[in-house]
């Protein structure tokens, strides 16, 4: 078993960078097992697997005196690799007993993996932030939607308050509580804290289409549904990806049929369909509206070439929904191949 | 329970001069269905005009079953199981001039068996679905009713659900029109919203996540209810999945104890909704039959 208490000591030795674990943390009061394990998970695969695993087998109840005494206040600046590594090698064995449905366990090494992340450079620490509000906020649509909403939006608020000209921060955070005030039982509080933040994040970036996308999307579920026009009809003049521009324009389409403008959602979600032909939703919205316009062969027509079309995650209005947290993986990857240099 | 509809192939709604209107209702007391009624037991008032009517021996008509069935991650398991299980156990329940089709859904929708008198192929189809992904109940029921459309008799959509719908691209607001518009008869089956587990750090959450998936259910559950008293059908909720066999089996022995009205309107028919109101004229019974048509000429 680790001696997780004398690790806080290390933590407050501040080495230099550049050395290996071993010797930056030689004559600290840190356990040599754990120096052990922080170091292997630094070397990269295969023996980051290893040491996730050989961490993960400590119990809460080691760890949990280990965390308190881990205040941030009290430890000085310390950037080095090996605090990386730590802060990596904790919240990857956090990400192994979420996947083993130990959230307990998993709470306490994201916890010192904030706390660690803290203490190195900004980039990665930003980085760091972002990642795990966006596995969080996976963990929403792999089930865990209480606890994946309420540590996403944690640290999605945390993350706001350190950097509040991050677009990509904004237009995440906005997507959870996007996602949250758009649930049948959703607040609208939540829809109005989502629009706020996509605004901040055009603020700093006008042309930014996912934002822009967005902040109509939530528009238009605001109910404020000539602004959202505005806005979506300004992001199709652009050239932006044509994931988005198709999502404008199902979102036009369905404003269009909201205003009583069935001919002007067919004529957007015709464009849709020739931006994404193997996307389902964008039939299926085509022969509802021509089926409201009594077209209905038209409508059949429409919605046999959807029955015809297999399952793709792209397909649907899933990735929306998730947002970016399909970012967390590729983010967090970077973090660990950075390590190695 | 009624599905109102004019005798007109190939057509849905009514259209030329000589439309007839056939309505299918449901007589039950005590929950057990009253047999033995001829057509002067009914009254049967269209836009409050009373209308001469005729019974049709329903017993012969086949019926034409949409089985739009959940298919999400949330049925994994023993669920996807019992509902198989079910669904086979339909099949094998319906006449050899009954006609079936499926629909499963998640947040994506597949039609895996077209409607046929082919029960081998829809069971074929029941045993290959999977389940994963998220609920569009929404847009699978609307999969479902177009897929009845131009079916001339006795079209029913029996529909299995066991989560909130947040992934259909058809509003709540949608769905009425949609259903009113239609001749079939629903029946929607769902399973209880499950409330979340005990997840630790504070009572205050996790109090407010019950409330929030008890009124989620609530709301759901009004849905389901209204959209299938509009039909003529019913809504039945259940805890598990353990029983879907018998539910699945009481509903295709209700519809085929239904009896199916049949009236040339008394007035020229206009275009737009028209009420309906069936009665019976013995004490005790509960009607179940459609709210009404929707009218609209052939563009």
């Amino acid at each position: 078993m680790v001696r997780w208490l004398s690790l806080a000591a290390l933590v407050w030795a501040a080495p230099a960078s550049g050395e290996d674990c071993q010797t930056a943390f030689a004559g600290t009061t840190a356990s040599p097992e754990y120096i052990s394990l922080v170091e292997a998970y630094r070397r990269g695969r295969p023996l980051r697997l290893g040491a996730v695993r050989a961490a993960a087998r400590l119990g809460h109840e080691a760890l949990e005196p280990f965390v308190k005494q881990l205040d941030p206040a009290r430890m000085g600046p310390c950037s080095h690799p090996c605090i990386e590594a730590m802060a990596l090698l904790h919240t990857d064995t956090a990400i192994h007993h979420v996947e083993n449905g130990a959230w307990p366990e998993a709470f306490g090494h994201f916890e010192l993996g904030q706390k660690l992340s803290r203490k190195v450079g900004q980039r990665f620490q930003r980085d760091w932030a972002l990642a795990v509000a966006l596995y969080y906020q996976g963990r929403i649509f792999a089930g865990d939607e209480e606890i994946g909403f309420r540590e996403a939006t944690a640290l999605f608020d945390d993350a706001v308050d350190l950097y509040p000209a991050d677009t990509e921060i904004l237009v995440a955070a906005g997507a959870v509580w996007e996602w949250s005030g758009s649930l049948p039982r959703g607040e609208s509080g939540h829809l109005k804290r989502a629009e706020r933040l996509y605004a901040r994040a055009l603020e700093q970036e006008p042309r930014l289409a996912e934002a822009k996308l967005r902040y109509g999307k939530v528009l238009e579920k605001r109910g404020h549904f000539e602004e959202a026009v505005q806005r979506l009809e300004e992001l199709v003049a652009l050239e932006a990806d044509h994931h988005i521009i198709y999502r404008a324009r199902m979102a036009l389409g369905n404003l269009a049929e909201r205003r009583g403008l069935p001919e002007a959602a067919i004529r957007h979600y015709r464009a849709a369909i020739e931006l994404e032909p193997d996307w389902q939703i964008g039939y299926l919205a085509l022969s509802h509206a021509r089926h409201t316009t009594s077209e209905r062969e038209a409508s059949r027509a429409a919605l046999e070439e959807a029955l015809l079309l297999s399952d793709s995650t792209q397909s649907s209005w899933w990735e929306y929904e998730l947002g970016m947290s399909e970012r967390a993986e590729p983010l967090l990857s970077s973090l660990r191949e950075a390590l190695a240099h | 329970m009624v599905a109102a509809f004019i005798i007109q192939p190939q057509i849905p709604l009514f259209r030329a001069t000589t439309e007839i209107v056939q309505v299918d209702v449901y007589v039950a007391r005590g929950g057990r269905a009253v047999l033995g009624l001829g057509a002067s037991d009914f009254e049967l008032f269209e836009d409050g005009v009373l209308q001469e009517l005729d019974l049709v021996d329903a017993q012969n008509i086949p019926v034409h079953i949409a089985l739009v069935l959940d298919t999400s991650s949330s049925v994994a398991g023993l669920g996807l199981s019992h509902l198989r299980d079910a669904a086979i156990q339909l099949m094998n329940d319906l006449n050899d001039e009954d006609e079936a089709a499926l629909i499963s859904f998640s947040h994506h929708l597949k039609r895996t068996a077209e409607l046929t008198r082919d029960k081998n192929r829809v069971r074929a189809a029941i045993n290959a679905v999977e389940a994963k992904g998220a609920t569009a109940w929404h847009d699978a029921l609307f999969v479902g009713l177009k897929t009845l459309e131009n079916v001339e008799h006795r079209p029913m959509v029996l529909l299995f659900t066991d989560g909130m719908d947040t992934y259909s691209w058809l509003r709540e607001e949608q769905m009425l029109p949609l259903v009113e518009q239609s001749q079939a008869v629903i029946y929607a089956i769902s399973r209880k919203e499950r409330l979340p587990m005990e997840l630790g750090r504070g009572h205050l959450a996790r109090d407010r996540a019950r409330r929030a998936a008890r009124s989620a259910n609530a709301k759901r559950t009004r849905l389901l209810r209204k959209l299938t008293k509009t039909s003529g059908g019913r809504f039945i909720e259940t805890d598990t999945t353990e029983n879907l066999g018998p539910i699945f089996s009481a509903i295709l022995a209700e519809m085929k104890t239904r009896y199916l009205l049949s009236y040339q309107p008394r007035e020229p028919i206009r275009e737009g909704w028209h009420r309906l109101e069936v009665k019976v004229k013995i004490r005790g019974v509960d009607v179940h039959a459609r709210r009404g048509y929707f009218y609209e000429k052939k563009r």
